[in-house]
């Protein structure tokens, strides 16, 4: 082997890999296309009238979680009906099965393309609804269009009666 | 119901029953599963669902409701057929037509019948136009509420009502489509909040209002416990979540409770999670108490009472026990107190059902008492005396209404108010406050006693007389609240002496609290030991020492009162208010002031605790294990159903604590090997005659005839002391102290319902309201014993029962 074409080698290898288009994407200046059918943190859609949370506090969500992340505590409003107290979700825990929003009577569970859950505190990953409100806001903004209509068979359905 | 079988087939294969069974049992009894709607084990059968339907042959060509339909030999019922499924499919679906779908936002959802049997006939869609009735949520009273959309008119509520409970508050109003369930003659609903028609509804129409949205029923750790309220001892089911306390529903069909509660039992939990609970250690440092950690208060208790215990020996030191902690805890704080400090100055608050058990023991032996509630309800008359039952001891009064009507026993009433077991009874006469001993020795053929005394005529004594002599057997029932006290010789002797009258006589004196039998069997007195033995016994010593390894000093403490008044120096106070209850708090609070060292354990902060020296945070009821024992002597285990609020803790655990860091660890980390000690040491008492009192026939004590009011003191339904003020909804029953007055009367002193007034005795005055009652009698004024701020004892420290009071208003 003739002495420096190690060298020539190397930079051969040099240019040719530095010519190339990179693979890294520089997060967080820049995301990744996210698939479509990315599962990314449960959001809570905002309820219209009332302005706060769509949920009803009818625990089915808790109840269907395997992994213990959702707590609903609920008392009785002024009216009488059933109003939701805090509703916790503890987003350290959650394996995004999304049993939640399949059992969620009325769709106020979400699902959203958000996986950015980097935090400086654990504590940080305990969110109550208004924060998954704000969460879903914000992805439905920066979604792309085509995208909101989730897809077939998940039309947003109401509570019983209105179908 | 004879033990005579027959036999029938069902679906092909041969069942033997006994005759009287309905077709339904008969199915059940070989596991073949026939859905229902209207029927609950504690009821008779009703037929008005017609889920049950099932096809006879022999038989009509239709099919027949089985658990109406009686099973006879030779019957073929087929339970399965393609009609069969086909007509309970069209039952849900004719109930679901108004019935809405609500359930994600319904109580009942997940317990819910109607939701069981629509997914069990696999109901998808209905058939027919839903016509939702849309009324609205009806609030019945301050813990029942009836959203009349959901009801399917079983009419369980109105049944259970009627059959178990007596009361018959509920009934069907109007007919067919029209019909809804409303307080019974359109009257305002005479109710005793005994919860029972929520807790039988099968759909979420009756609502408990405290439960309302709490929690779903499937989130809920449900654990097996015993009331705390009462002597009854009634099985409980505690329903929690997440440490919280959220329901309580009855738990089996087994005896005492019978598968039913009171107000108490079902509504009255709610003191567990009240944020007034003791939640830390408190030390009193410089004059206030300060928060403390355990390690600290431990060390400081143990410190102290080494010091007292040196300094002025063992005998100055002393402990009260409680009738609202279990036996456990009452027999570690007697074992603490004996072996560790080597003091048999052990105590439980004088209760009248201590008094009346020694002195129905001298007379008639102690067998005589803690007899089971079976023996009282298969008399053939229950003679009910003084205080009424169907308030202080509800379930007791509920069966005896049950025992009257369906098994033909002969209820005789001598209560001093009217109450709901009057219309039951056979004879009842109102018996004047204070003539409730003269009214039994009269009973018992005296025939020396006027009219005035006992407030019963002639006439009525020999009507009750005689329905006494023809009787087989005899149950005397009387409550053993704070009235019995200072009259409790005289109701003992007059009760004996009618058990000497008549053949076959069984007396039951009905413990108040929780656990007051057991502070007399674990020995929470400084004459008796664990187990009713006598201190002054060598062999009872010798036994103790057997199973504990530990000696008993041998000599007996004095009195309560008499070592407060002398050599006490040192006083450990678990779960006992000394200074609210006493008839003179004053002087009360004076002796506790005097002590070097006092020690309150408790679950709230109570005037004893806000003079102690240390508190210490006790668990209540649903944080612990352990026993209460009946006003039978039965045990009712209670399992932890939550960890202790903040730091507190178990008794009997604060209590070995305090045994390990005085040097003598019992080896205890649980309740169990306490349940298992006491165990050894169990001993009821044993049927043995005493020595008959030569003459049963003693003073009695006169009412004093006045121009002014008679006092009467009993234990409301709504009142439970301490815990049920901190209760919530027991506080919304009956929010204020009260006295009680006859309409006439209250008109004639010019008050009303809830006007401020002041009722007076020899002893002192307590102002309070005014509720106006039928139930009581002209001329007798009525304190619900067991308020925080009122206890009629302060008004006749003696026993504030007949006493002389003037009532005015303020």
């Amino acid at each position: 082997m003739p002495l420096g074409s190690g060298v020539l080698k190397g930079f051969a290898t040099v240019f040719k890999v530095g010519s190339r288009k990179p693979a890294t994407v520089m997060y967080p200046e820049s995301v990744r296309d996210i698939a479509y059918r990315f599962r990314g943190q449960v959001g809570m859609r905002r309820d219209e009238v009332t302005n706060g949370l769509t949920c009803v506090g009818c625990g089915l969500c808790e109840t269907a979680c395997p992994n213990d992340v959702i707590r609903v505590d609920t008392s009785e409003g002024a009216d009488g009906t059933r109003v939701v107290d805090r509703y916790l979700f503890d987003v350290g825990r959650c394996v995004f099965c999304y049993f939640c929003i399949e059992a969620c009577p009325v769709d106020a569970l979400q699902r959203t393309h958000d996986f950015h859950l980097v935090t400086e505190d654990r504590r940080g990953l305990l969110i109550d609804g208004f924060k998954m409100i704000e969460i879903y806001e914000h992805d439905l903004e920066n979604r792309p269009l085509q995208e909101q209509n989730i897809g077939p068979g998940t039309r947003p359905r109401l509570w019983f009666g209105d179908d | 119901m004879s033990n005579e079988l027959i036999s029938l087939t069902v679906d092909g294969v041969e069942v033997q029953v006994p005759a009287g069974s309905t077709v339904l049992q008969a199915c059940e009894s070989i596991g073949v599963e026939i859905p229902t709607l209207c029927t609950d084990p504690r009821l008779d059968p009703y037929g008005a669902c017609r889920m049950c339907v099932v096809e006879i042959q022999p038989g009509p060509p239709r099919p027949m409701a089985s658990c109406t339909m009686q099973a006879a030999p030779g019957m073929e019922v087929i339970t399965d057929s393609k009609s069969i499924k086909e007509i309970r499919k069209h039952v849900i679906e004719l109930q679901l037509q108004h019935h809405p779908l609500d359930c994600p936002y319904c109580d009942q959802a997940g317990t819910c019948e109607l939701q069981d049997e629509t997914f069990a006939q696999e109901i998808h869609q209905s058939p027919y136009e839903t016509v939702p009735k849309a009324h609205p949520e009806e609030i019945l009273n301050e813990v029942i509420l009836i959203n009349h959309n959901r009801c399917i008119l079983c009419g369980r509520c109105v049944r259970i009502c009627d059959e178990q409970i007596g009361v018959y508050a509920l009934d069907f109003v109007h007919r067919a489509i029209s019909t809804f369930i409303a307080p019974a003659q359109h009257k305002e609903m005479d109710c005793e909040r005994c919860g029972m028609c929520i807790e039988t509804c099968p759909v979420g129409a009756l609502l408990s209002r405290p439960f309302k949205h709490a929690a779903r029923s499937w989130q809920t750790d449900k654990t097996a416990s015993t009331c705390p309220h009462c002597s009854v001892g009634c099985s409980l089911l505690v329903e929690s979540r997440h440490g919280d306390v959220v329901r309580t529903r009855t738990n089996g069909l087994e005896e005492p409770a019978n598968g039913i509660l009171c107000a108490k039992g079902f509504f009255g939990h709610s003191y567990v999670n009240s944020d007034d609970r003791l939640t830390q250690p408190l030390i009193r440092r410089n004059g206030r108490l300060e928060p403390a950690t355990w390690h600290e208060a431990i060390s400081h208790v143990s410190g102290a009472l080494r010091g007292v215990i040196d300094r002025d020996g063992p005998g100055a030191v002393g402990a009260v026990g409680s009738p609202n902690c279990t036996n456990e805890d009452n027999y570690a704080l007697q074992r603490f107190t004996r072996q560790v400090v080597g003091s048999n100055n052990i105590y439980s608050q004088s209760s009248g059902f201590h008094e009346t058990f020694h002195a129905l023991a001298s007379v008639l032996g102690s067998g005589a008492v803690l007899r089971s509630q079976s023996e009282l309800l298969d008399s053939d008359v229950i003679l009910v005396v003084g205080a009424d039952i169907g308030q202080t001891h509800n379930v007791v009064g509920a069966h005896i209404k049950r025992a009257v009507r369906r098994n033909g026993r002969q209820l005789l009433t001598a209560t001093r108010l009217a109450g709901t077991l009057d219309r039951y009874a056979a004879a009842s006469v109102r018996v004047r406050p204070g003539g409730e001993a003269a009214l039994l020795a009269a009973l018992a053929g005296r025939d020396d006693i006027p009219e005035s005394v006992t407030g019963a005529s002639d006439a009525a004594l020999q009507t009750m007389r005689d329905a006494l002599a023809a009787a087989g057997s005899v149950a005397v029932v009387w409550d053993t609240g704070v009235w019995t006290l200072g009259r409790t010789e005289e109701l003992a002797s007059a009760a004996a002496s009618l058990a000497q009258a008549f053949p076959d006589v069984r007396l039951f004196p009905l413990a108040e609290r929780a656990n007051t039998v057991g502070t007399l069997l674990t020995g929470m007195a400084p004459d008796m030991l664990p187990g009713l033995r006598p201190v002054a016994v060598a062999e009872a010593l010798a036994e103790i020492e057997a199973v504990t390894g530990a000696p008993t000093p041998p000599d007996s403490g004095t009195s309560l009162a008499e070592f407060l008044a002398a050599d006490a120096r040192a006083l450990y106070v678990m779960g006992e208010d000394l200074v609210g209850s006493a008839g003179d708090p004053s002087a009360m609070r004076e002796q506790l002031a005097n002590l070097d060292l006092l020690i309150v354990q408790d679950i709230f902060m109570s005037p004893t605790a806000e003079a102690a020296d240390v508190v210490l945070p006790g668990a209540s009821f649903a944080e612990k294990g352990g026993h209460f024992t009946n006003f039978e002597g039965r045990r009712g285990p209670l399992a932890p159903a939550i960890i202790p609020v903040g730091d507190a803790r178990p008794d009997w655990e604060i209590i070995a604590r305090l045994a390990a860091a005085l040097g003598s660890d019992f080896g205890w980390r649980s309740h169990e090997p306490i349940s298992d000690e006491l165990e050894r040491l169990w001993r009821m008492p044993e049927i043995e005659g005493g020595e008959p009192i030569a003459d049963l026939n003693g003073a009695l004590s006169q009412a004093n005839g006045s121009d002014g009011f008679t006092l009467a003191t009993e234990q409301h339904l709504y009142t439970a002391g301490v815990t049920g003020r901190h209760a919530p909804s027991l506080a919304l029953m009956l929010p204020d102290a009260v006295a009680e007055l006859n309409p006439a009367d209250a008109e004639e002193l010019g008050v009303s319902d809830g006007d401020p007034i002041s009722v007076a005795s020899h002893a002192g005055a307590l102002n309070l309201k005014s509720l106006v009652a039928s139930r009581v009698p002209r001329g007798v004024v009525n304190l619900p014993d067991r308020f925080l701020d009122a206890p009629p004892r302060r008004l006749d420290p003696a026993g504030p029962n007949g006493t002389p009071v003037q009532v005015t208003k303020r």
